[in-house]
Protein backbone atom coordinates (compact mmCIF):
# COMPACT_ATOMS: atom_id res chain seq x y z
CA UNK A 1 0.00 0.00 0.00
CA UNK A 2 1.29 3.46 -0.82
CA UNK A 3 1.28 6.24 1.68
CA UNK A 4 0.16 9.14 -0.43
CA UNK A 5 0.09 11.60 2.42
CA UNK A 6 3.83 11.65 3.03
CA UNK A 7 4.89 15.27 2.80
CA UNK A 8 7.37 16.08 0.07
CA UNK A 9 6.71 12.83 -1.77
CA UNK A 10 3.45 13.83 -3.39
CA UNK A 11 4.27 13.72 -7.10
CA UNK A 12 5.81 10.25 -7.07
CA UNK A 13 3.29 8.78 -4.67
CA UNK A 14 0.44 10.33 -6.59
CA UNK A 15 1.70 8.72 -9.79
CA UNK A 16 1.98 5.38 -8.08
CA UNK A 17 -1.45 5.68 -6.57
CA UNK A 18 -3.06 6.52 -9.90
CA UNK A 19 -1.53 3.37 -11.37
CA UNK A 20 -3.27 1.24 -8.75
CA UNK A 21 -6.51 2.12 -10.45
CA UNK A 22 -5.40 1.12 -13.91
CA UNK A 23 -5.33 -2.16 -15.74
CA UNK A 24 -1.85 -3.37 -16.64
CA UNK A 25 -2.35 -3.12 -20.38
CA UNK A 26 -1.63 -0.08 -22.49
CA UNK A 27 -4.57 0.58 -24.77
CA UNK A 28 -5.25 3.06 -27.51
CA UNK A 29 -8.66 4.31 -26.57
CA UNK A 30 -8.72 6.29 -23.33
CA UNK A 31 -12.35 5.37 -22.76
CA UNK A 32 -11.48 1.68 -22.44
CA UNK A 33 -9.51 2.38 -19.27
CA UNK A 34 -11.03 3.62 -16.04
CA UNK A 35 -8.47 6.30 -15.28
CA UNK A 36 -8.72 7.92 -11.87
CA UNK A 37 -10.30 11.27 -12.42
CA UNK A 38 -11.15 14.31 -10.35
CA UNK A 39 -12.80 17.67 -10.89
CA UNK A 40 -11.50 20.91 -9.39
CA UNK A 41 -13.44 24.18 -9.52
CA UNK A 42 -11.93 27.65 -9.56
CA UNK A 43 -14.68 30.23 -9.10
CA UNK A 44 -13.59 33.73 -10.07
CA UNK A 45 -15.29 37.09 -9.93
CA UNK A 46 -16.80 38.72 -13.02
CA UNK A 47 -14.16 41.35 -13.45
CA UNK A 48 -10.80 39.99 -12.47
CA UNK A 49 -7.73 38.62 -14.18
CA UNK A 50 -7.41 36.03 -11.40
CA UNK A 51 -9.57 33.37 -13.06
CA UNK A 52 -7.28 33.06 -16.07
CA UNK A 53 -4.07 33.74 -14.15
CA UNK A 54 -4.61 31.13 -11.44
CA UNK A 55 -6.27 28.50 -13.61
CA UNK A 56 -3.51 28.54 -16.23
CA UNK A 57 -0.82 28.43 -13.51
CA UNK A 58 -2.43 25.64 -11.49
CA UNK A 59 -3.26 23.56 -14.60
CA UNK A 60 0.25 23.86 -16.01
CA UNK A 61 1.71 23.00 -12.63
CA UNK A 62 -0.45 19.85 -12.25
CA UNK A 63 0.42 18.80 -15.80
CA UNK A 64 4.11 18.76 -14.83
CA UNK A 65 3.35 15.97 -12.33
CA UNK A 66 2.70 13.17 -14.82
CA UNK A 67 -1.04 13.85 -14.68
CA UNK A 68 -3.28 14.69 -17.63
CA UNK A 69 -5.15 17.95 -17.22
CA UNK A 70 -8.13 19.42 -19.03
CA UNK A 71 -8.61 23.09 -18.25
CA UNK A 72 -12.19 24.13 -18.97
CA UNK A 73 -12.65 27.87 -18.68
CA UNK A 74 -16.02 29.50 -18.84
CA UNK A 75 -17.20 33.05 -18.29
CA UNK A 76 -17.02 36.59 -19.49
CA UNK A 77 -14.29 39.17 -19.28
CA UNK A 78 -10.75 39.08 -20.54
CA UNK A 79 -8.16 37.74 -20.20
CA UNK A 80 -8.98 34.10 -20.58
CA UNK A 81 -6.26 31.48 -20.16
CA UNK A 82 -5.60 31.65 -23.92
CA UNK A 83 -3.72 34.87 -23.17
CA UNK A 84 -1.36 33.01 -20.83
CA UNK A 85 -0.92 30.19 -23.34
CA UNK A 86 0.17 32.87 -25.85
CA UNK A 87 -2.64 32.34 -28.35
CA UNK A 88 -2.95 34.79 -31.21
CA UNK A 89 -5.21 37.77 -30.35
CA UNK A 90 -7.82 36.82 -32.94
CA UNK A 91 -8.10 33.41 -31.27
CA UNK A 92 -8.24 34.13 -27.56
CA UNK A 93 -10.21 37.37 -28.02
CA UNK A 94 -12.71 35.96 -30.51
CA UNK A 95 -15.53 35.57 -27.90
CA UNK A 96 -15.48 39.36 -27.37
CA UNK A 97 -17.34 39.97 -30.61
CA UNK A 98 -20.34 38.07 -29.31
CA UNK A 99 -19.92 35.15 -31.65
CA UNK A 100 -20.68 31.83 -30.01
CA UNK A 101 -17.15 30.57 -30.10
CA UNK A 102 -15.52 27.63 -28.41
CA UNK A 103 -11.74 27.76 -28.20
CA UNK A 104 -10.25 24.30 -28.00
CA UNK A 105 -6.55 23.54 -28.10
CA UNK A 106 -4.07 20.90 -27.00
CA UNK A 107 -1.36 22.84 -25.17
CA UNK A 108 1.06 19.99 -24.47
CA UNK A 109 1.13 16.19 -24.24
CA UNK A 110 -0.61 16.37 -20.88
CA UNK A 111 -2.58 19.62 -21.01
CA UNK A 112 -5.57 20.54 -23.11
CA UNK A 113 -7.66 23.70 -22.91
CA UNK A 114 -11.24 24.65 -23.68
CA UNK A 115 -12.88 28.05 -23.38
CA UNK A 116 -16.61 28.60 -23.77
CA UNK A 117 -18.51 31.68 -22.74
CA UNK A 118 -21.44 29.66 -21.36
CA UNK A 119 -21.50 26.17 -19.83
CA UNK A 120 -24.44 25.36 -22.13
CA UNK A 121 -21.90 25.48 -24.98
CA UNK A 122 -19.77 22.62 -23.57
CA UNK A 123 -19.25 19.79 -26.03
CA UNK A 124 -16.89 16.80 -26.35
CA UNK A 125 -13.23 17.69 -26.74
CA UNK A 126 -11.85 16.79 -30.13
CA UNK A 127 -8.74 14.77 -29.22
CA UNK A 128 -7.24 12.86 -26.32
CA UNK A 129 -3.87 12.75 -24.59
CA UNK A 130 -0.63 11.15 -25.70
CA UNK A 131 -0.47 8.99 -22.55
CA UNK A 132 -3.99 7.97 -21.74
CA UNK A 133 -3.28 5.54 -18.92
CA UNK A 134 -2.51 8.18 -16.36
CA UNK A 135 -4.69 10.07 -13.90
CA UNK A 136 -6.81 12.91 -15.23
CA UNK A 137 -7.81 16.12 -13.50
CA UNK A 138 -10.40 18.46 -14.96
CA UNK A 139 -9.90 22.03 -13.76
CA UNK A 140 -13.09 24.02 -14.34
CA UNK A 141 -12.54 27.76 -13.96
CA UNK A 142 -15.55 30.01 -14.27
CA UNK A 143 -17.34 33.11 -13.13
CA UNK A 144 -21.05 33.66 -12.84
CA UNK A 145 -23.04 35.66 -15.35
CA UNK A 146 -24.95 38.68 -14.11
CA UNK A 147 -28.66 38.06 -14.05
CA UNK A 148 -28.34 34.30 -14.14
CA UNK A 149 -29.08 32.21 -11.07
CA UNK A 150 -25.96 30.71 -9.52
CA UNK A 151 -27.79 27.47 -8.87
CA UNK A 152 -28.78 27.12 -12.54
CA UNK A 153 -25.30 28.04 -13.62
CA UNK A 154 -23.68 25.39 -11.41
CA UNK A 155 -26.20 22.83 -12.63
CA UNK A 156 -25.22 23.66 -16.21
CA UNK A 157 -21.56 23.21 -15.32
CA UNK A 158 -22.32 19.80 -13.82
CA UNK A 159 -24.42 18.78 -16.84
CA UNK A 160 -21.67 19.72 -19.29
CA UNK A 161 -18.74 18.33 -17.30
CA UNK A 162 -19.02 14.69 -18.48
CA UNK A 163 -17.95 15.91 -21.96
CA UNK A 164 -14.45 16.38 -20.56
CA UNK A 165 -14.23 13.09 -18.73
CA UNK A 166 -11.92 10.42 -20.14
CA UNK A 167 -14.00 7.66 -18.67
CA UNK A 168 -16.46 5.71 -20.70
CA UNK A 169 -18.91 5.82 -17.86
CA UNK A 170 -18.13 9.12 -16.29
CA UNK A 171 -18.00 8.89 -12.50
CA UNK A 172 -18.84 11.80 -10.31
CA UNK A 173 -18.30 15.25 -11.76
CA UNK A 174 -18.78 16.82 -8.34
CA UNK A 175 -15.60 18.70 -7.46
CA UNK A 176 -13.20 17.32 -4.86
CA UNK A 177 -11.69 20.76 -4.43
CA UNK A 178 -13.14 24.27 -4.84
CA UNK A 179 -10.89 27.32 -5.03
CA UNK A 180 -12.30 30.82 -4.63
CA UNK A 181 -9.83 33.64 -5.16
CA UNK A 182 -11.43 37.03 -4.39
CA UNK A 183 -13.72 35.38 -1.81
CA UNK A 184 -15.45 38.61 -0.77
CA UNK A 185 -16.34 39.41 -4.38
CA UNK A 186 -17.72 35.96 -5.17
CA UNK A 187 -19.38 34.95 -1.91
CA UNK A 188 -21.87 37.69 -1.12
CA UNK A 189 -23.85 35.74 1.46
CA UNK A 190 -24.05 32.42 3.27
CA UNK A 191 -26.67 31.21 0.78
CA UNK A 192 -23.96 30.64 -1.76
CA UNK A 193 -21.91 28.51 0.64
CA UNK A 194 -25.05 26.52 1.47
CA UNK A 195 -25.55 25.95 -2.25
CA UNK A 196 -21.97 24.75 -2.65
CA UNK A 197 -22.26 22.45 0.35
CA UNK A 198 -25.43 20.92 -1.15
CA UNK A 199 -23.66 20.27 -4.44
CA UNK A 200 -20.30 19.19 -3.10
CA UNK A 201 -20.61 18.41 0.62
CA UNK A 202 -17.23 16.69 0.82
CA UNK A 203 -15.26 19.23 -1.19
CA UNK A 204 -12.27 20.97 0.29
CA UNK A 205 -12.72 24.71 -0.07
CA UNK A 206 -9.72 27.04 -0.46
CA UNK A 207 -10.20 30.78 -0.56
CA UNK A 208 -8.27 34.00 -0.56
CA UNK A 209 -9.47 37.50 0.21
CA UNK A 210 -11.53 38.68 3.15
CA UNK A 211 -13.25 35.66 4.71
CA UNK A 212 -15.76 36.58 7.44
CA UNK A 213 -15.60 34.62 10.66
CA UNK A 214 -19.37 34.61 11.25
CA UNK A 215 -20.23 32.55 8.18
CA UNK A 216 -22.46 29.51 8.39
CA UNK A 217 -22.46 26.24 6.52
CA UNK A 218 -20.57 23.04 6.67
CA UNK A 219 -17.42 24.15 4.90
CA UNK A 220 -14.16 24.34 6.67
CA UNK A 221 -12.44 26.98 4.54
CA UNK A 222 -8.72 26.74 4.19
CA UNK A 223 -7.07 30.09 3.59
CA UNK A 224 -5.11 30.36 0.39
CA UNK A 225 -2.20 32.71 0.89
CA UNK A 226 -1.72 34.47 -2.42
CA UNK A 227 0.42 37.19 -0.91
CA UNK A 228 3.54 35.05 -0.80
CA UNK A 229 5.28 33.00 -3.47
CA UNK A 230 3.26 34.36 -6.39
CA UNK A 231 4.98 36.38 -9.08
CA UNK A 232 2.21 38.71 -10.13
CA UNK A 233 3.39 39.26 -13.66
CA UNK A 234 -0.15 39.43 -14.98
CA UNK A 235 0.97 40.74 -18.35
CA UNK A 236 3.46 37.96 -19.14
CA UNK A 237 2.13 35.61 -21.81
CA UNK A 238 3.07 32.52 -19.86
CA UNK A 239 1.23 30.49 -17.21
CA UNK A 240 2.49 31.74 -13.86
CA UNK A 241 4.79 29.45 -11.94
CA UNK A 242 6.86 29.59 -8.76
CA UNK A 243 6.80 28.54 -5.13
CA UNK A 244 3.08 29.03 -4.55
CA UNK A 245 2.06 26.98 -7.59
CA UNK A 246 4.39 24.05 -6.90
CA UNK A 247 3.48 23.98 -3.20
CA UNK A 248 -0.25 24.27 -3.74
CA UNK A 249 -0.20 21.66 -6.50
CA UNK A 250 1.43 19.18 -4.13
CA UNK A 251 -1.25 19.88 -1.53
CA UNK A 252 -3.97 19.55 -4.15
CA UNK A 253 -2.65 16.24 -5.46
CA UNK A 254 -2.35 14.85 -1.95
CA UNK A 255 -5.97 15.78 -1.22
CA UNK A 256 -7.20 14.25 -4.46
CA UNK A 257 -5.02 11.15 -4.02
CA UNK A 258 -6.45 10.75 -0.52
CA UNK A 259 -9.98 10.85 -1.88
CA UNK A 260 -9.17 8.23 -4.49
CA UNK A 261 -7.63 6.04 -1.84
CA UNK A 262 -10.81 6.32 0.25
CA UNK A 263 -12.74 5.28 -2.87
CA UNK B 1 -25.33 44.04 -15.03
CA UNK B 2 -21.67 44.40 -15.96
CA UNK B 3 -19.96 47.81 -15.76
CA UNK B 4 -19.60 47.81 -19.54
CA UNK B 5 -23.28 47.39 -20.12
CA UNK B 6 -24.27 49.87 -17.44
CA UNK B 7 -22.33 52.75 -18.89
CA UNK B 8 -22.58 52.32 -22.61
CA UNK B 9 -24.98 55.11 -23.63
CA UNK B 10 -22.28 57.78 -23.95
CA UNK B 11 -20.07 55.27 -25.78
CA UNK B 12 -22.88 54.73 -28.30
CA UNK B 13 -23.30 58.48 -28.64
CA UNK B 14 -19.60 59.09 -29.23
CA UNK B 15 -19.52 56.19 -31.70
CA UNK B 16 -21.89 58.12 -33.96
CA UNK B 17 -18.88 60.08 -35.21
CA UNK B 18 -18.06 56.90 -37.11
CA UNK B 19 -20.11 56.16 -40.24
CA UNK B 20 -22.79 53.59 -39.57
CA UNK B 21 -21.42 50.10 -40.15
CA UNK B 22 -19.08 47.47 -38.73
CA UNK B 23 -16.42 49.90 -37.44
CA UNK B 24 -18.98 51.70 -35.28
CA UNK B 25 -19.97 48.38 -33.69
CA UNK B 26 -16.32 47.49 -33.17
CA UNK B 27 -15.80 50.82 -31.41
CA UNK B 28 -18.66 50.10 -29.04
CA UNK B 29 -17.51 46.51 -28.39
CA UNK B 30 -13.96 47.71 -27.82
CA UNK B 31 -14.88 50.35 -25.22
CA UNK B 32 -17.28 48.05 -23.39
CA UNK B 33 -14.68 45.31 -23.23
CA UNK B 34 -12.10 47.65 -21.72
CA UNK B 35 -14.58 48.44 -18.92
CA UNK B 36 -14.93 44.72 -18.26
CA UNK B 37 -11.22 44.31 -17.51
CA UNK B 38 -11.90 45.52 -13.98
CA UNK B 39 -14.50 47.33 -11.93
CA UNK B 40 -11.68 49.74 -10.98
CA UNK B 41 -11.56 51.15 -14.52
CA UNK B 42 -13.34 54.45 -15.04
CA UNK B 43 -13.99 56.30 -18.26
CA UNK B 44 -14.18 59.97 -19.17
CA UNK B 45 -15.95 61.02 -22.31
CA UNK B 46 -15.33 64.27 -24.18
CA UNK B 47 -16.95 65.26 -27.50
CA UNK B 48 -14.08 63.69 -29.48
CA UNK B 49 -12.55 60.94 -27.41
CA UNK B 50 -12.94 58.58 -24.53
CA UNK B 51 -10.23 57.93 -21.95
CA UNK B 52 -9.94 55.00 -19.55
CA UNK B 53 -8.28 55.39 -16.16
CA UNK B 54 -7.51 53.24 -13.16
CA UNK B 55 -6.33 54.59 -9.82
CA UNK B 56 -5.75 58.00 -11.38
CA UNK B 57 -3.53 56.54 -14.08
CA UNK B 58 -4.42 57.01 -17.75
CA UNK B 59 -4.52 53.60 -19.40
CA UNK B 60 -5.64 54.45 -22.90
CA UNK B 61 -7.48 56.85 -25.13
CA UNK B 62 -9.88 55.92 -27.93
CA UNK B 63 -10.67 58.51 -30.61
CA UNK B 64 -13.39 57.91 -33.20
CA UNK B 65 -13.17 59.30 -36.75
CA UNK B 66 -15.33 59.00 -39.84
CA UNK B 67 -14.27 55.52 -40.87
CA UNK B 68 -11.93 54.33 -38.13
CA UNK B 69 -10.99 54.76 -34.50
CA UNK B 70 -7.55 55.18 -33.01
CA UNK B 71 -6.44 53.48 -29.81
CA UNK B 72 -3.60 55.30 -28.03
CA UNK B 73 -2.07 53.20 -25.27
CA UNK B 74 -0.28 54.50 -22.18
CA UNK B 75 -0.13 57.95 -20.65
CA UNK B 76 2.25 59.16 -23.34
CA UNK B 77 0.31 57.44 -26.17
CA UNK B 78 3.49 55.63 -27.20
CA UNK B 79 1.52 52.98 -29.08
CA UNK B 80 -1.21 53.91 -31.54
CA UNK B 81 -3.38 51.43 -33.39
CA UNK B 82 -5.67 52.46 -36.20
CA UNK B 83 -8.73 50.27 -36.26
CA UNK B 84 -10.50 49.84 -39.61
CA UNK B 85 -11.71 46.28 -39.02
CA UNK B 86 -11.36 43.11 -37.01
CA UNK B 87 -7.57 42.78 -37.40
CA UNK B 88 -6.93 46.18 -35.87
CA UNK B 89 -9.64 45.55 -33.27
CA UNK B 90 -7.95 42.38 -32.01
CA UNK B 91 -4.47 43.94 -32.09
CA UNK B 92 -5.69 47.04 -30.24
CA UNK B 93 -7.56 45.05 -27.62
CA UNK B 94 -4.66 42.64 -27.12
CA UNK B 95 -2.17 45.47 -26.54
CA UNK B 96 -4.61 47.37 -24.33
CA UNK B 97 -5.14 44.25 -22.23
CA UNK B 98 -1.40 43.67 -21.95
CA UNK B 99 -0.89 47.29 -20.91
CA UNK B 100 -3.59 46.99 -18.26
CA UNK B 101 -2.20 43.68 -16.94
CA UNK B 102 1.30 45.18 -16.73
CA UNK B 103 -0.17 48.10 -14.79
CA UNK B 104 -1.96 45.61 -12.50
CA UNK B 105 1.31 43.74 -11.89
CA UNK B 106 2.92 46.94 -10.64
CA UNK B 107 0.04 47.48 -8.23
CA UNK B 108 0.31 43.92 -6.86
CA UNK B 109 4.09 44.02 -6.80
Amino acid sequence: MYDIMSPGEAPIEFKQLSRLFLSGEERGDPREIAVPEAFVWIIGSEVSAMRAFLSSGISASIARHDVNVTLVECGSGMPNAGYYFAFEPDEYLSPVLGEKVIIERTISDSLRFVYAEQPSMFRPFNGGFVRNNTAHIVVEAFNFHPGKSKKNYLEEILRGSPFYSLRDECGSVVPFVIIIPDYDRVVKDNGFLDLLSCIAPDAQLYASGRIPVNRTGSFDIEKLDLSDGVDYSFGKRLPPSGRFFSGFTNTLLQKIGGRWKEG
Amino acid sequence: MTPGRALNSDIELLGKIIDEGPVRYLFSDFCNEILKFSDQIAKKTTPFEITFHSGGCLLLKVSPYKDLFIVSIGDNSSIEIRVYGKDGFFRGLDLSLKHYLDYLSKRYG
